[in-house]
């Protein structure tokens, strides 16, 4: 038994499974990698010509591809079609004899092969890219363009949090040691190299040897934003005072506020403080549950879940509060080293604050002398979720249609008018499309889940799942197609079918 | 067609068919009696180090296949400044191509069901790392391609850096690659144990070999349903459950024995099967103590599930905590369901081995009895006789209970700042509003309650002598009640069409009241066992009580 017949590229996020010694190869931007497989160049795409049918891949999509043997194109010119009959054609600007064309083809195939190797091998954790600033050692198997973005996000990020919070890093800090991967679950990904466990997205392990993990998902680059910025903050914590831990509120409530910034490439300039909208639609669906998390119980309790969402709202609300913004400010940073703090020791040599003496700190910073003061904040507060934060990008909609849908119970008919109204905002996430059209599809509306399964291909036409959801739509009389789909689906990534079966 | 999906898991959940299947390669041992391991039935053999010694494998692990553990300990000091410990562990996994390559297994079982079995069985070394490792995050640190004697070899150098569970460790896997099955030699180790044992590890890996097979290699060894859990056949008869249980038991009563390394004894100490590498003192201390627990059970609560047959238990006792940890790890379920994986720590009932064992009977015999009542003890029950049974001492066949000094401080702690529940509030609170509290100090509360029910002065009282065995045996009732409502609805498929929502507010409405089903649920069987328990309780009763229990704390 041979595990290469299987597994052709164990360093790869989709897996191209063939017998046959294809040397094409196709580098998508996002990293993917197609190999194995013929590939054909067309104007606007590039075809992968799998077993069960053609895939066109947009240009957009494409970082290089690699064809041995590529057929010249048709003169396009009159001039060209009389070199062509001298024998020669026109590359690179000049003519010259088909033989040294195809030299000069060969030379730079080889080449690219040799870059696309090269970039196949840095998916293994072992060839991982590195780069060192001054404030992070980088460690990396994503796309070097990918990682360039990352990386200018992060230095700006430290220093626009270092200037709001007058903050001063030692100056012999060494660089934080930073991991990102290039996917979550696959070889070689977040899961395997961090240890991390199932369901986390990132983390800061804030004790030596202090580092910081997180994955690129190309499906969610906006997600893997939130998660770096969430998890770089603990870390811009830590810097208030090495020798202290946040406690879980307002640490994590905090990386959170963080986690909803937004940066322009091209500017570079980042903007914090926006509304995290994945973390409002969970308020809003305990709000739904008849759930309205107290204050009291929300600052004094120890590792609350609800430190993630309700804290987030409590810390979007002070901050953008004139009269609490400064008193906030001044609590979080009191929390380390004010004489009026109760702290007790986390272990490795770190202090902390218990959530109890939390909340006194709170009352007290905030200016809270009472009962009434807390319930009047709480008041105040509850009533700035409830009116004032609302989810309103396409992006946010998304993410409350994928949070209705998947809840339980479910709530499929919210779902589908949260979905309806992300596309109607321009939404070209084909992730959503897919749900939607599978909603849809639920439902018994088969056509228009069709439409919505074909626009996700035409976006991202590797995802497999789209196929196969496109295929259990078709109609039973178009037994045929339906079969083709399915076999393409499982011929583009035959993992992510391991635990489906299909009862015909 | 009713399609029953039954099973999610890997093999070990799936009943033996007449398809090969890696639970037939579960071999007879032939372990450290001779410098070698051989293995006729699956057809290969190896040197061990020199002095490692075999590691019995669970009853129903269906990929490892041979297990070594060093003699020696090697350390690694964390840069927070502690110590940690680790010895190197050799394990043989099997990877047969009939098995690999094997998805699902369907049984039409009558004309309208089929069944459908969603087997999942490891692709290859890599899949079963990515599944089951869970020493730390890690990497291949270097891939290597070689042949001994014409079987083709892959070499991999694994790091495992980020989170390690006691330290950075190395793993070094060779993989031999033959028609019928891969065999992956892995051995772990600490990263700086590494250097040192470089060279002897490689002469070991250096003598693996394939050998011809015994011609029933791929034969199923006829172990009957492998499902271990304790809610397996809970739809037979009982009569019919019990016969099944019994043969299981007879099984893997017979497996593990047969498969016991050298240095193992197995011997019957009334119902349990004790497989040990301490001294037979400790063997048959451990299993009186068992016995009593069990007798003890059996006799304050007779009414949980007495037609149930209540498989006796494999108690393994090894020789210190790594080779604990060594048996316990693998792919099987049975050091969940039905063994008693311990060791001797010299401390007797009262050390955290002893403790764990006394737990251990008191879960087995509720699970065996009637799985569903223990699952919904509410807390002031489930972790009050837990860390009541932790502290049980046997004295001349009899069972005490104990409190602990560090219980004592706790509830004395508690006391002074007037943080002690009443008893009745205590046995109010449902898992969902216990938990909802965040008051760890609870927990000691739970212990003091259950033991002070247990203890001679309330034994002594007409008023809660009975108060324990009365509560279980109401919440049995009010459990199976609520399940008998339940049934209807249960057995029907998804809602009817007529009964799902069809606008957002009422789909919202139906969210809000599905959210709190399971809490209201978990409350109303509290509730209604509290008042059918306490129902002709005075207010003086319990002014009695609650003083002769806070007495008691003193």
């Amino acid at each position: 038994m041979n595990w290469r017949s299987r597994l052709i590229c164990a360093a790869t996020a989709l897996v191209l499974a063939s017998t046959q010694a294809w040397a094409d190869v196709l580098l998508l931007v996002d990293g993917r990698i197609v190999d194995a497989k013929p590939l054909v160049r067309e104007a606007e795409a590039v075809v992968v010509k799998f077993e069960n049918g053609d895939v066109r891949v947009p240009l957009a999509l494409v970082l290089e591809a690699v064809i041995e043997n590529e057929p010249l194109d048709e003169p396009a010119t009159p001039e060209e079609a009389e070199q062509r009959k001298k024998g020669m054609v026109r590359f690179d600007g000049r003519w010259m004899s088909v033989r040294t064309r195809d030299e000069l083809v060969s030379k730079r195939i080889a080449e690219r092969k040799r870059a696309a190797e090269e970039l196949k091998g840095y998916r293994l954790w072992r060839n991982a890219r590195e780069e060192r600033t001054k404030a992070f050692a980088y460690k990396h198997n994503v796309p070097a363009d990918v990682f360039a973005s990352y990386r200018d996000l992060m230095e700006t990020y430290f220093k626009e949090f270092c200037r709001a919070w007058k903050i001063k890093p030692p100056k012999d800090l060494p660089p934080l040691s930073v991991n990102l991967y290039c996917d979550y679950d696959g070889p070689d990904g977040f899961l395997q190299v961090s240890g991390a466990g199932w369901g986390v997205l990132g983390y800061f392990r804030y004790v030596d040897p202090m580092d910081l993990n997180f994955y690129y998902d190309r499906l969610d680059p906006r997600g893997t934003e939130e998660v770096m910025f969430h998890e770089t903050n603990h870390y811009l914590q830590k810097l208030i005072d090495l020798k202290f831990s946040y406690p879980h509120f307002p640490g994590e409530s905090l990386a959170e506020y963080y986690g909803a910034s937004s940066w322009d490439p091209q500017t570079k300039k980042i903007t914090t403080g926006l509304v995290l909208e994945g973390r409002l639609v969970e308020v809003q669906n305990d709000i739904a549950a008849g759930t309205w998390v107290r204050l009291q119980a929300l600052i004094s309790t120890e590792d609350m879940y609800e430190h993630y969402t309700w804290g987030w709202s409590l810390v979007h609300f002070l901050m953008n509060r004139e009269e609490y913004a400064a008193k906030f400010q001044k609590f979080v940073l009191a929390l380390p080293s004010a004489k009026d703090v109760k702290r007790s020791s986390e272990g490795f040599g770190l202090q902390t604050v218990r959530q109890a003496d939390v909340f006194e700190a709170f009352k007290s910073y905030l200016g809270l002398k009472d009962d009434d003061a807390v319930v009047e904040l709480e008041r105040k507060w509850h009533a700035y979720v409830r009116d004032e934060l609302k989810v309103t990008s396409a992006r946010g909609l998304e993410q409350a249609a994928m949070t209705a849908s998947r809840t339980y119970p479910p709530r499929p008919i919210r779902a589908k008018r949260l979905f309806k109204e992300a596309l109607d905002k321009g939404s070209q996430n084909p992730v959503a499309m897919h749900r939607y059209g599978q909603l849809l599809a639920a439902d018994g509306e088969k056509e228009s889940a069709r439409e919505l399964f074909k626009k996700a291909i035409e976006r991202d036409p590797l995802e497999a799942s789209f196929y196969n959801s496109l295929a259990e739509a078709l109609p039973e009389s178009d037994k045929s197609e339906r079969e083709r789909l399915r076999k393409l689906a499982r011929e583009i990534d035959p993992s992510a079918f391991r635990d489906v079966i299909v009862i015909r | 067609m009713f399609i029953a999906l039954a099973a999610l898991v890997s093999l070990a959940s799936a009943p033996a068919g007449s398809q090969p299947r890696a639970a037939a390669l579960v071999s007879p041992l032939v372990q450290s009696k001779s410098a070698h391991h051989e293995d006729t039935r699956l057809g290969f053999k190896f040197k061990p180090p020199k002095d490692w010694t075999a590691v019995p494998l669970k009853v129903d692990e269906n990929w490892q296949v041979a297990k070594y553990l060093s003699p020696r300990e090697y350390i690694y000091n964390d840069p927070q400044g502690w110590t940690w410990d680790h010895k190197p562990q050799l394990v043989v996994i099997a990877f047969p191509a009939a098995v690999v390559e094997k998805d699902v297994e369907v049984e039409k079982k009558d004309e309208k069901t089929t069944e459908i079995r969603i087997l999942n069985p490891y692709k290859n070394y890599e899949d079963y790392l990515a599944r089951t490792y869970s020493g730390g995050g890690y990497f291949i640190a270097a891939e290597e391609q070689g042949e001994i004697e014409g079987v083709a070899v892959r070499k991999l150098e694994i790091k495992v850096e980020k989170l390690s569970y006691n330290g950075p460790k190395r793993v070094v896997t060779w993989i031999f690659d033959t028609a019928e099955i891969d065999f992956a030699v892995q051995i772990e180790m600490l990263e700086t144990a590494y250097p040192k044992l470089k060279k002897e590890l490689e002469t070991a890996l250096k003598t693996f070999r394939i050998t011809p097979r015994a011609a029933d290699a791929s034969a199923t060894r006829g172990v009957g349903e492998m499902t271990l859990s304790p809610t397996a056949w809970s739809d037979l008869p009982v009569f019919e459950r019990r016969m099944r249980r019994q043969d299981q038991e007879r099984v893997l009563h017979q497996r593990a024995q047969q498969d016991l390394p050298e240095g193992w004894t197995a011997k019957k100490h009334g119902r349990f099967l004790v497989l040990n590498r301490s001294d037979e003192r400790c063997a048959q201390r451990m299993a009186e103590r068992g016995e009593a627990v069990i007798r003890w059970l059996d006799e304050q609560f007779p009414f949980v599930g007495p037609e149930e047959y209540m498989r006796a238990p494999i108690l393994r006792i090894c020789k210190d905590w790594e080779e604990q940890n060594a048996v316990s790890s693998g792919t099987g379920w049975s050091t969940w369901w039905l063994e008693i994986v311990t060791h001797d720590d010299k401390g007797g009932a009262a050390s955290w081995q002893g403790q764990y064992f006394n737990w251990r009977v008191f879960e087995l015999w509720f699970q065996e009895r009637d799985h569903a009542l223990f699952y919904a003890f509410p807390p002031w029950l489930s972790q009050g006789l837990r860390d009541t049974a932790e502290d049980v001492v046997v004295s001349k066949g009899k069972v005490e209970f104990r409190r602990d000094s560090w219980e004592r401080d706790q509830l004395r702690t508690r006391a002074r700042s007037n943080a002690l529940s009443k008893p009745r509030d205590l046995m109010r609170l449902s898992s969902s509003s216990f938990y909802e509290k965040q008051d760890w100090g609870m927990h000691y509360e739970t212990e003091a309650l259950v033991r002070f029910l247990l203890s001679p002065a309330a034994q002594r009282n007409a008023r809660t002598k009975d108060v324990l065995p009365s509560y279980i045996a109401n919440l049995k009732r009010v459990v199976d009640e609520i399940k008998a409502e339940e049934k209807p609805a249960a057995e029907t498929d998804a809602p009817a069409e007529a009964d799902k929502p069809k606008t957002e507010e009422e789909e919202a409405a139906r969210f809000k009241a599905e959210r709190t089903k399971w809490k209201d649920r978990e409350q109303r069987i509290v509730d209604q066992t509290f008042e059918r328990t306490f129902r002709d309780w005075s207010d003086k009763d319990w002014a009695d009580f609650e003083k002769a229990y806070f007495a008691a704390q003193d």
